[in-house]
């Protein structure tokens, strides 16, 4: 296997924790959705690596080449792309509404408020 | 048709007519009410006259392959439904009285639940199968907890929550098991005569008698019997139909009637250690009457009472042999008839006198003759003394005692009968011989509680001549 | 009309889904809320009536396939409805015609935004969805489904009441992503190995080549990542916050189809794409899944002892309540996956009847705090009545559905010859008493904390017409489980031996 071999996996598997950890760490509502997109980045790269074949061209067909990438997994990235924005854009919206109703983007004070009582006449 | 079914029904559509009725029209609901208790008893002794054409068992509906809801009729049932089917009306009689003297708000609740109760009794006496059986015994118990918890004070809720605690624990963890076991290693989940078990070896049969006596919790055996002292926060008509007859009587009912029919004496015989699970009841029966002797509230000693009578039947179940056989289904009907005209002088006395404890009732003999003398009359049927059916369930226990040749086991059984007679007679002597100057005119002005009370006593007392037909129809069995 | 029906008839899989998603659009586009619920409740009775259209397909032919768009399998995408297929499909168009239904009576004040016709929008792409991910026999359309469902959903959760009820549904929507974002890993991986797509193909070439160490990386990815959409045991974090400040009939409909939905696609993937030999055998998926669900059945019932909130301490016992189910996939065996089946429609239909019921009390009374529920039971007799016969059902006293699919599990253990599994299930159906008893304690006895609210609020046939169904279904099937417990036994065998 030549230069990049698994190169590309070990990327991701980078990007994939780096993500997951951000996502899971910072109490930042915004940053948690970066870390979500760098996790989601992370297994579209997984896709669009395993597409590609060694001296593959773009799958044009063409008299001159013989060995295509397999376009499919590019495909289904576009789509994975596609849901990954719907998901960023859903998640902001609810960011931006938290922060309409709190005034903070941050899980930690909102999660120290109390909860507001419903009032009781016994 | 009159089946078995019928008898479970009635109950419930007594229940229906109960609250259809509701406060408005109480008299239309009190009417029916004794009524329903009255047609239930004539179905019940119909099906007795017939029971030969009942043997079958009667499917009204399969849940699963192998889960059925179905109903026969076979001695021992038919002879604790006859005995809870017989009290019913006049339980009911002494319930309606008790209640509008107690100026309670929720008569119609209370009633028709108290039938639900009964109707699941009688479901528990006539279940052709453990799922059946298992059922009714739920129902039971859920359909009691709102009469335990009726006055709704913090006393009774927490009494509540005993009661469903050890009730529910003891069937969901280890009777439900049980079942389960019965319905994958045994041949079938139906009652047959000589039992179910045949491919289970003697150590799985030991495990599952134990999962069977502590499992059905309604039979009190020691250390699951916190929650029957507990229970007397209810209505006195709760105690004394639910707590002296059908909830406990179905606990041990269901132990006596597993024992015959899922066990078979053959597999009970193989039970390792048999001599020492025996030994299980009659420690309870001793301490049980042990603590009886120290509890002032008569209630309380009623209750540890029960505990005590109760584990006489569990353990004439598990000596496996024919007399003691008989003495346990004789003894479900003399001490229920002896149990509950008990229950019904507490809660006369309770009403009459609002007197509660057994130091109180000094002198109080001359104001309510009929209640102690009712008391006394029943006091010597729990004890075992002739004139009263008592007499011939300690009898039969005493010969399957012998038959095992178990001497020690006899002694438990002696000794508990002088206990009892120190601890109940107790209490009409006080009440006669005590404190006799005190004159307090006469107390018993509701005609229909002390109707109720004498009426149970005096069948107590008829029982004594009528029990070798009792005894007959339970040796039918073929073991 | 003659020729349109047997037209229509070939073309009923694909129906299914594009129904809801084609409608959902002018839910919005019509701009009129009345016409919106309309729409809803008008699709949602289509949606079942080609449920059934299935059903009675699947009798004749046990295997019916639609490939979309006329491309041949595996290179075209292709729908596939069996026997499990349909069951599944009945309980969630079952459930989401009754909670539509029940939807029209929610007013506006309990929904929060949801007078704005695009939450009607929203519904209906969540339950298309849901839908989509049950007929589609292709693996990275089960991904696609599965996202067009959770965003729906998402959306639904923010339109609660409280404003927590965004940061749940954010919180979900993140846990949602990874989890989804671990499905495509593992649908990834799986193509690599393979080259296709097709669940059935997928299943064929696994089979033929064996398994390597991508294959088992790929199983891990998706077993975490649809662990989190089934919200089992310790992947449940999201369900119980979600399930709380949804608005009610959100929390009605989601209960008895998201999560059951998610435990589908976990047997469908586990049996038909990876393989029973592959995850049972050679890989010791029984034990994980075994495990994790005895730790969530007697773990979760405590928590629910301690809550506070009625809404939520439901929504621990759902997650209990998947432990049974997650056990009896776990188990592998046809009786397994009868059980799993079985529960998994009974706790839907008794879920939602609970959660129907918590929200006619919240609607009443403004509180769902369990401290406020004394005397409830007094002045909300039906509701009441429905809550503790749910409850009965969740404990598994005889008499109830619940009693019927645990006596299946249980059966079912003692098969594999695991019958020790039958204590902690009978432990935690007794730990489930605890909680259930809690709430009947307080409302039957305890006195009255909240004054009476000011006009009778009397029950509006939207509210006691889908209760009643679905308590009269669940008496039913609880007393005569015959049909119900045939059905699922059949869908387990088409399962186990596709092809007879």
């Amino acid at each position: 296997m030549s230069f990049p071999g698994l190169l590309n996996y070990w990327v991701a598997l980078i990007l994939l924790v780096c993500g997951l950890i951000i996502v899971m760490d910072s109490r930042n509502l915004v940053k948690k959705l970066v870390g979500l997109g760098i996790f989601q980045s992370a297994v579209f790269l997984v896709f669009i690596t395993l597409g590609k074949k060694s001296d593959g061209s773009a799958p044009i067909l063409d008299a001159s080449v013989s060995v295509y990438s397999n376009p499919l997994p590019h495909v289904l990235i576009l789509t994975a792309i596609v849901v990954g924005v719907a998901t960023t854009a859903v998640g902001l919206a609810l960011v931006a509404r938290i922060r309409r109703a709190y005034g903070t983007i941050d899980e930690d004070e909102i999660d120290d408020r109390p909860e507001v009582e419903p009032e009781i006449v016994p | 048709m009159i089946t078995p079914a019928t008898a479970v029904f009635i109950p419930f559509l007594g229940a229906i007519l109960v609250v259809a009725a509701g406060n408005r029209a109480s008299r239309l609901r009190n009417h029916s009410l004794v009524a329903t208790g009255c047609v239930n008893l004539a179905v019940l002794i119909v099906i007795a006259l017939d029971r030969g054409s009942h043997a079958e068992a009667q499917v009204l509906l399969e849940t699963l392959p192998g889960l059925r809801i179905a109903f026969h009729v076979e001695p021992l049932g038919l002879i604790f439904a006859l005995t809870a089917g017989l009290l019913w009306p006049v339980t009911s009689m002494y319930a309606i009285g008790y209640m509008e003297a107690c100026r309670d708000e929720h008569r119609t609740r209370f009633h028709a639940l108290f039938c639900v109760a009964v109707g699941s009794a009688m479901g528990v006496a006539f279940a052709e199968n453990l799922f059946t059986l298992f059922l009714f015994y739920e129902i039971l118990t859920f359909s009691t907890w709102p009469l335990v918890t009726h006055n709704r004070t913090p006393e009774a809720v927490s009494a509540g929550r005993v009661y469903l605690g050890v009730l529910l624990t003891t069937s969901v963890l280890m009777f439900l098991l049980a079942v389960v076991v019965v319905g994958n290693f045994g041949d079938t989940l139906s009652f047959r005569p000589g039992g179910v078990l045949g491919s289970l070896g003697p150590s799985a049969t030991t495990v599952l008698l134990l999962l069977f006596v502590f499992g059905i919790g309604k039979a009190a055996v020691m250390p699951f019997h916190r929650w029957l002292p507990n229970a007397m926060v209810a209505p006195a008509p709760v105690s004394a139909l639910l707590h002296a007859v059908a909830v406990v009587k179905a606990g041990v009912f269901s132990i006596l009637k597993i024992s015959v029919y899922t066990f078979g004496f053959d597999s009970l015989e193989s039970v390792l250690r048999h001599e020492l699970i025996m030994w299980i009841p009659a420690v309870t029966i001793l301490l049980a009457s042990t603590i009886a002797m120290k509890q002032d509230d008569i209630k309380a000693r009623l209750a540890y009472s029960t505990v005590s009578q109760l584990s006489y039947i569990v353990l004439g179940a598990l000596l496996a042999n024919q007399l003691a056989m008989v003495g346990s289904t004789l003894h479900i009907t003399m001490h229920a008839f002896g149990k509950i005209t008990l229950f019904f002088c507490a809660g006369a006395i309770m009403v009459f006198a609002n007197k509660k404890y057994v130091s109180e009732m000094n002198g109080l003999g001359r104001a309510m003759p009929w209640t102690f003398g009712a008391f006394l009359v029943a006091s010597l049927s729990i004890c075992g003394l002739p004139p009263t059916g008592g007499l011939w369930s300690k009898w039969y226990l005493a010969m399957g005692t012998l038959e095992r040749g178990q001497m020690g086991l006899l002694a438990v059984l002696m000794v508990s009968s002088l206990l009892n007679l120190y601890y109940l007679t107790a209490i009409p002597f006080r009440a006669f011989f005590l404190g006799g100057d005190v004159d307090r005119g006469f107390l018993e002005n509701r005609a229909s509680m002390v109707a109720a009370l004498v009426t149970t006593a005096a069948i107590s007392v008829l029982l004594f001549f009528f029990a070798s037909d009792l005894a007959g129809l339970v040796t039918e069995i073929k073991t | 009309m003659d020729s349109l029906i047997p037209a229509l008839e070939n073309h009923l899989p694909i129906l299914q889904v594009i129904v809801p998603l084609l409608i959902a659009p002018f839910c919005m586009i019509l701009g009129s809320r009345r016409l919106a619920r309309g729409i809803m409740v008008l699709t949602a009775g289509i949606m079942l009536a080609i449920t059934l259209g299935l059903a009675s397909l699947t009798l004749q032919q046990p295997v019916i396939t639609y490939d979309l768009g006329g491309w041949a399998a595996p290179w075209g995408i292709e729908y596939r409805v069996d026997m499990l297929t349909v069951f599944i499909l009945f309980t969630i168009n079952l459930v989401h015609m009754l909670a539509s239904v029940f939807c029209l009576g929610r007013q506006d004040g309990n929904l929060g935004t949801a007078a704005r016709p695009a939450f009607y929008t929203a519904w209906l792409l969540c339950i298309a969805g849901l839908n989509g991910m049950v007929v589609t026999n292709d693996a990275f359309n089960v991904f696609v489904f599965l996202e067009i469902s959770s965003l729906a959903t998402y959306t639904l959760i923010s339109c609660g009441r409280e404003p927590l009820a965004l940061l749940s549904a954010f919180r979900y929507l993140v846990a949602g992503a990874v989890g989804a974002t671990f499905i495509l890993l593992s649908i990834g991986l799986l193509y690599m190995q393979t080259g296709t797509l097709n669940i059935s193909d997928l299943s064929r070439v696994i089979a033929e080549r064996g398994s390597d160490r991508t294959i088992i990386l790929a199983l891990a990815f998706f077993i975490i990542g649809v662990g989190v959409k089934c919200a089992v045991f310790p992947l449940h974090d999201w369900l119980p916050n979600a399930y709380r400040f949804a608005p009610d009939s959100v929390t009605v409909l989601l209960s008895g189809t998201a999560t059951k939905v998610a435990l589908y696609v976990l047997i469908r993937f586990l049996h038909d794409l990876f393989g029973a030999d592959f995850g049972f055998a050679e890989m010791p998926l029984d034990m994980v899944l075994v495990v994790t669900a005895i730790f969530g059945l007697l773990l979760v019932p405590f928590i629910a002892l301690r809550e506070s909130n009625l809404k939520r301490m439901f929504a621990w016992s759902s997650v209990a309540q998947v432990s049974y189910i997650v056990m009896g996939i776990g188990l592998g065996t046809r009786l397994g996956i009868e059980a799993a089946l079985l529960h998994l429609f009974n706790h839907a239909i008794v879920k939602t009847a609970i959660f129907m019921a918590v929200g006619i009390i919240i609607a009443r009374t403004g509180t769902a705090r369990i401290r406020h529920l004394g005397g409830m039971a007094h002045r909300h007799r039906f509701a009441s009545c429905i809550m503790l016969f749910g409850g009965l059902s969740l404990i598994g006293l005889p008499g109830t559905v619940g009693f019927v699919s645990k006596w299946v599990l249980v059966t079912a253990v003692v098969d594999k010859g695991w019958w020790w599994l039958a204590i902690p299930i009978l432990a935690g159906s007794l730990a489930s008493a605890a909680y259930v008893w809690r709430i009947v304690e307080i409302m039957w006895t305890k006195p009255a904390v909240l004054k009476p609210e000011a006009p009778a609020a009397r029950l509006h046939w939207v509210e006691w017409l889908p209760l009643s169904v679905l308590a009269g279904l669940a008496l039913w099937f609880g007393l005569n489980a015959s049909l119900i417990t045939g059905l699922a036994s059949s869908a387990a065998l088409g399962l186990l031996n596709p092809g007879g």
